[in-house]
């Protein structure tokens, strides 16, 4: 037997929402791929995805997602902002990484050959994008995985439904009928009955799996881990584009890294432990810049988390606010005879939004606090972000060539001279 | 290649209530199962309802997870801001605002046969911050910034991608609703009731529309269409006063029409009760085919379609009752899902679901009934693409599928199944009847010819026949009897054009019975390459 056919069978990775349940249109992609499989497929017959929302509950659940994650020659990894934060997605990739013969790293570290591991961009490009960081919230180890074939720009509709989930990502395609919805579908049901059969693994156990994004993986194959190079911290970010960015200054005495790159518009900028965890940042602290992340996500806003020392704090805001840009400052260490912080956080040109955690203790004057539960947290933080983005719009003079007036309908008698 | 560019039709009405929103969902349906592309845009930011009469068809029912207008707004003031703070920065990949509009769009999930289709853009994501993203969008700073530019071209991209674009707008005299009557739209549908409050808020508003002129804008190109809605039939003297105020008021600007009553007869819409309390579609809410009425919320809707469109075709396809029934079952689950209190919903949705007698397959069966109503839903789905298309008689049942049926059935389905059958035997008749009547006329015509011919041997004698006067007498002969079977052959033709088949156009007789048997037979639409589906 020269050539096998492989069960077009594929294991749906995805990071659930904060309530536990996937998405609809989540679900929907899910219904569609698996027809538009049982369409292209000669073999096998369906239920050809797992998806954990049909496993039922129960003691074996972690033995039912292991035996799929043994036999599904596919891993279908639906990127979310959040997806490489779940340690459940992590330990389902872990499992189903170490299937593949030819895994291995590289001299510059990064894992390769990874074998019928398809990603998905589930949101627009913005969403995963930190400090103007691209791509920074996808994990590593999938950043250089293909998702969706290179485009031969032979034929016009293909190449828009790409360039339409490229920008825009696949939530937002998930539209029943639609010509290029069922493009995509096509190209990942072909990709999918297309792949070659991956050996099958025995008895893992998902309890006891690697996480694939928090696993040394140098280790992991006995190699040395290589330095990071210093020339990648000259970098300067683009700059914050109005009322879309948000810019968050921290004041804090919690551990935390510098990024990467640099920025102009503020002394520094703190990495966001999400993109590369980094035991550095002290847990909290973490957890606080995730949530801001979070929070401005869910708005259609990117974020910069940036430092500056006080000094040069109100020129930083100001330069900021003229570009129209939504400014925040989180404080979040005690006031220690800060008097000239809390000067600048009173000025009446500080319209931004002033926010504190608790443990930066009672003797600040201004700023809301934060609650502690984190889901509160982002609940705040998302108005306070939304309402930011409403006063820079307001408060703007900036007017175009275009401007007009914006029409307006009369009630009756309202045109009393 | 410029194909006919689509129009842009806001539904307004001064005040809440006037059953605005239903209007729209129930026109854009009509257009769409006539094959129309329509956008539907949820532009009554502050009390969006409109994707509620999509329930069963959307995917995100509720629009927790969707992105909509003011998402997309706030994207483009943000880009409008962009190229005023450093226009030097290039935005290449910047997509347009009706770009945008079309990205955030969700197809509706169903099927029209006539190959039409919905797409809805709800107000915006319905999450805890929905409120304030609305409140603080300042409209008058997006126009500083360029934003009327932006809707402009908008409006071309959209008119180039849909042929119908519908807008539901705010109620009262918003700066939303100003952007949705006088910027946007080619055409304005306003709903307004029979009290003075209304007629008159709608009469100021429509004036206002008329009179503004602006930079890219003028009011006075905008068509007005007021509909008076929920009409009650209890009070017979207020009810003919308030008409005749509002009518008066009104009239100024009604579309060019012989009379008022014209219009007003297909545009007034009476109270119903049921659609009062819950929004279902029409098409699913009353019934279609044969025990559909001209006085049911649909037939309004559909003179109405017709009236705005202009094109008198408009018609909702013959829903199948179990069609019906799944759908009007969406409609009731999602009460449920809202209220799973024990209180009893009293959904209208709900009675009606459950007074519908399931239609029993008779001779199918029950492990063959889904084939049986498919089949159904086949033939229903013909009649839609005859009826938007035109007709094309090769589009009738084939055999098999009338082989599929039992008496039985042809009974049990009633005037639906017995009205196609008729149709394909007449069309059969006429096949046969045609070829007869041909191969008649050319017997007759023969005979004829050779009776004149034996009669003239008889009378005249055979050198009668090569004489030279006798061509001018062949002649005389041959047209004579050319004339009798020409008078043969009307004679047939206005006796099969007699029992013609509903739709059969009288050309395809004449064509089919002067062809004879070179005519094209009746061809079993599943030989097509394209099942029949576009009409050549």
């Amino acid at each position: 037997m020269f050539f096998t056919m492989a069960q077009p069978t594929f294991f749906f990775s995805h990071a659930r929402r904060d309530s536990e349940q996937p998405g609809q249109y989540l679900l929907r992609f899910f219904r569609d791929l698996e027809a538009r499989i049982g369409a292209y497929s000669v073999v096998g017959n369906p239920p050809y995805g797992v998806i954990d929302r049909r496993i039922e509950h129960g003691s074996d659940w972690d033995s039912a997602l292991s035996a799929a994650l043994d036999s599904n020659n596919a891993f279908l990894a639906v990127l979310t902002p959040l997806y490489g934060m779940r340690p459940n997605c992590g330990k389902e990739l872990g499992v189903f990484l170490l299937r593949s013969p030819t895994l291995g790293v590289d001299a510059s570290g990064q894992l390769t050959g990874l074998q019928n591991i398809i990603p998905i961009q589930w949101m627009p490009r913005e969403a995963y994008t930190v400090n103007a960081e691209k791509d920074s919230l996808i994990p590593l180890v999938l950043r250089r995985v293909e998702d969706v074939p290179a485009d031969p720009l032979d034929e016009l509709e293909r190449s828009k439904a790409i360039q339409r989930y490229r920008r825009n990502g696949m939530e937002r395609c998930v539209s029943p009928g639609a010509r290029y919805y069922g493009i995509l579908l096509d190209l990942l049901a072909k990709r999918i009955v297309d792949l070659p059969e991956l050996p099958r693994a025995n008895g893992s156990s998902f309890a006891t799996a690697p996480d694939a994004f928090k696993q040394d993986w140098h280790a992991h194959f006995g190699k040395a881990k290589p330095l990071r190079s210093a020339s990648a911290r000259s970098v300067l970010v683009s700059p914050p584009q109005p009322l879309e960015s948000l810019v968050v200054f921290h004041f804090t005495d919690r551990a935390h890294e510098p990024a990467v790159s640099q920025s102009d518009f503020s002394a520094q900028l703190i990495a966001d432990p999400d993109v590369e965890a980094t035991s550095f940042t002290e847990e909290g602290f973490a957890e606080l810049l995730s949530d801001i992340r979070c929070a401005a996500t869910e708005e259609r806003m990117t974020t910069f988390h940036a430092v500056s020392p006080v000094a040069r704090l109100q020129e930083d805001l100001e330069k900021l606010q003229a570009r129209r840009v939504p400014v925040a400052v989180m404080v979040d260490s005690p006031a220690d005879g800060g008097e000239r912080l809390d000067e600048i956080l009173g000025a009446q040109n500080l319209r931004g939004a002033v926010l504190r955690t608790r443990r930066s203790g009672s003797d600040w004057k201004y700023g809301d606090v934060l609650p502690d539960d984190r889901g509160e947290r982002r609940q705040l933080m998302r108005r306070v972000f939304v309402d930011l983005r409403g006063e820079a719009l307001r408060s703007g003079d900036s007017r175009s060539v275009d401007a007009q007036r914006v029409p307006m309908i009369q009630p009756p008698h309202g045109a009393r001279p | 290649m410029n194909a006919r560019l689509g129009k842009i039709v806001t539904f307004y009405s001064y005040k809440g209530g006037t059953g605005r929103s239903m209007a729209l969902a129930n026109f854009a349906w009509i257009l769409a199962a006539s094959g129309k592309r329509v956008l539907t845009i949820d532009w009554d930011l502050e009390a969006p309802g409109l994707h509620r009469y999509f329930r069963p068809f959307l995917i995100d029912a509720d629009l927790f997870e969707t992105d909509g207008l003011i998402d997309v707004c706030w994207q483009f003031a943000a880009t409008a801001m962009g190229t005023i703070e450093s226009p030097t920065s290039s935005h290449d990949d910047e997509e347009s605002f009706g770009e945008s509009l079309e990205a955030i769009a969700v197809r509706l999930d169903h099927e029209f046969a006539s190959g039409g289709y919905i797409e809805f853009v709800g107000a915006g994501r319905q999450t805890a911050t929905y409120s304030q993203r609305v409140n603080t969008f300042a409209w008058s700073r997006f126009y500083d910034i360029g934003g009327s530019q932006l809707l402009q071209t908008a409006r071309r991209h959209l008119t180039e991608q849909y042929d119908w674009v519908l807008i539901d707008s705010r109620t009262g005299v918003s700066d939303t609703a100003g952007i949705c009557t006088i910027q946007l739209p080619d055409a304005v549908v306003a709903c307004f009731t029979l009290n003075r409050q209304s007629v008159e808020g709608v009469a100021a508003v429509l004036e206002s529309i008329r009179s503004f002129s602006g930079e890219s804008v003028v009011g006075s190109r905008i068509k007005f269409f007021p509909i008076a809605t929920r009409i009650e039939n209890a009070e017979q003297v207020r009810l003919e006063s308030a008409r005749g105020y509002a009518r008066a008021l009104m009239a100024q600007f009604l579309p060019k029409l012989p009379s008022p009553r014209e219009y007003w007869d297909a545009m007034e819409v009476a109270y119903r009760p049921a659609y009062a309390f819950e929004e279902v579609l029409a098409a699913y809410g009353d019934a279609t085919g044969a025990t559909g009425a001209a006085d049911t919320m649909l037939a309004q809707v559909e003179r109405i379609a017709q009236l705005i469109s202009g094109e008198h075709a408009l018609r909702i396809p013959e829903i199948l009752d179990e069609d019906r029934r799944t759908v009007l079952a969406k409609y009731a689950l999602g009460d449920l899902r809202v209220e799973p209190s024990s209180k009893p919903i009293g959904s209208v949705a709900a009675a009606v679901v459950t007074s519908i007698k399931p239609v029993s397959m008779g001779g199918i069966d029950a492990h063959e009934s889904d084939d049986g109503t498919a089949f159904l839903r086949g033939v229903l789905a013909k009649e839609q693409v005859w009826r938007s298309k035109g007709f094309s008689w090769w589009y009738l049942l084939s055999r098999r599928e009338l082989d599929m049926l039992t008496e039985e059935d042809r009974k049990k389905f009633g005037r639906t199944m017995a009205y196609y059958v008729l149709q394909s035997d007449r069309a059969e008749s006429v096949r046969h009847s045609s070829t007869r009547n041909f191969f008649r006329a050319i017997v007759f015509g023969i005979a004829t010819t050779l009776g004149c011919y034996v009669y003239l041997i008889m009378t005249g004698g055979a050198y009668g026949l090569v004489n030279t006067y006798s061509l001018e007498r062949v002649a005389l002969v041959l047209g004579m009897s050319a004339w009798m079977a020409a008078l043969l052959l009307a004679a047939s033709i206005q006796y099969v054009a007699r029992d013609s088949p509903y739709g059969l156009r009288t050309t395809d007789i004449y064509f089919n019975i002067l062809l004879g048997p070179f005519r094209e037979p009746i061809r079993d639409y599943e030989s097509l390459k394209d099942g029949g589906r576009n009409a050549p």
